[in-house]
């Protein structure tokens, strides 16, 4: 059989989105991730050549912190494969990527990805910029109290046509959602955070105006810096190391 | 190898993302992530191929030498479990 035949046999409306789909990647196995709506259950599949299921039923999602109301997608329960946690937001204009939970967190952990209320972020931001991007990364802990640290790093890259270059991260304080800290710069859009603690938030602010991080103060709720014209939030707590 | 002709269900919404699908199942309220070629088995199973004709496609669509007959059987076999193929 020839790809023109497998271009035959799907339908004309699909063809190019597969097409793409497959001369963008080397051929992998094929990865079923299957969860219910309430996100409280979430079945993966995934191994390098074949094709396994683990589950956690039982594990509750993490609380959303303050500011970040709204969960994205289902949560995910860590297992023992590496797999990415893709997410789209939005209406699909928002890619979200956690990658490197595996080893990092214990097998079970439930890890849960929430949207910023950019309105309500807009009075947390410094004066001048505005919030266009925002998510918190959350675990839980499996023997209660305060969830684990993550052994390594997780990195989160968000995709969103919103976000400007140079643009702030801004860290918040993961108890209340405030105090922003300028934790890096986002590039056009898109912006990638590497944490380690729960629940890491950051804030990016979009800016036409080219923003720097060398005004930022901690916990003081200001950038003495740049005063950048657009802003997103994100992900990330006192050990960001992205 | 068989003969068996999968089909989608009724109810799939399926919506197109940079790497895959993701399908909504209405009657069971689930939602479903396929990377890229989980996403071409799916929508290989119209009913009209065996299973055996949708690995054959699926290794000619990545000009593969052999096909994947075991990666692909086991993703028929999740999705004939997770109701989105009969």
């Amino acid at each position: 059989m020839t790809v023109s035949e497998f271009e035959e046999a799907v339908g004309p409306d699909r063809r190019t989105f597969l097409k793409r789909l497959v001369i963008g990647a080397a051929f992998a196995a094929p990865v079923v991730a299957s969860f219910t709506m309430s996100g409280v259950q979430s079945v993966f599949a995934s191994s390098p050549r074949s094709t396994t299921m683990t589950s956690n039923g039982n594990t509750l999602p993490p609380v959303s912190p303050p500011n970040f109301p709204t969960e994205v997608g289902p949560c995910y329960t860590v297992g023992r494969g590496a797999i990415d946690y893709p997410l789209t937001d939005l209406m699909g204009t928002v890619q979200i990527h956690l990658t490197g939970l595996a080893g990092a967190l214990p097998v079970g952990t439930t890890v849960c990805i929430y949207r910023a209320d950019l309105t309500a972020l807009s009075s947390v931001v410094p004066a001048g910029q505005t919030p266009v991007s925002g998510y918190a990364v959350v675990w839980n802990s499996l023997t209660g109290g305060a969830p684990p640290d993550a052994t390594s790093s997780l990195t989160l890259t968000v995709t969103d046509p919103s976000v400007v270059a140079g643009g702030p991260i801004f860290l918040l304080d993961k108890a209340t959602g405030t105090n922003p800290t300028v934790a890096g710069t986002a590039t056009a859009g898109s912006w990638t955070v590497s944490f380690t603690q729960d629940p890491p938030f950051v804030v990016t602010i979009g800016t036409a105006g080219g923003a720097t991080t060398g005004g930022a103060t901690t916990g003081g709720a200001t950038t003495g810096g740049a005063t950048p014209a657009a802003a997103t939030p994100v992900i990330a707590d006192p050990d960001f190391t992205g | 190898m068989t003969e068996q002709k999968p089909q989608r269900v009724d109810g799939l919404e399926a919506h197109e993302v940079d790497d895959g699908y993701v399908v909504y199942h209405t009657a069971t309220d689930r939602v479903h992530y396929l990377n890229p070629s989980a996403s071409v088995v799916y929508e290989l199973c119209d009913g009209e191929r065996t299973e055996t004709e949708i690995e054959d496609l699926v290794g000619a669509a990545w000009e593969m030498a052999e096909p994947p007959r075991a990666e692909v059987q086991a993703c028929l076999a999740l999705l004939r479990t997770e109701g989105v193929i009969t």
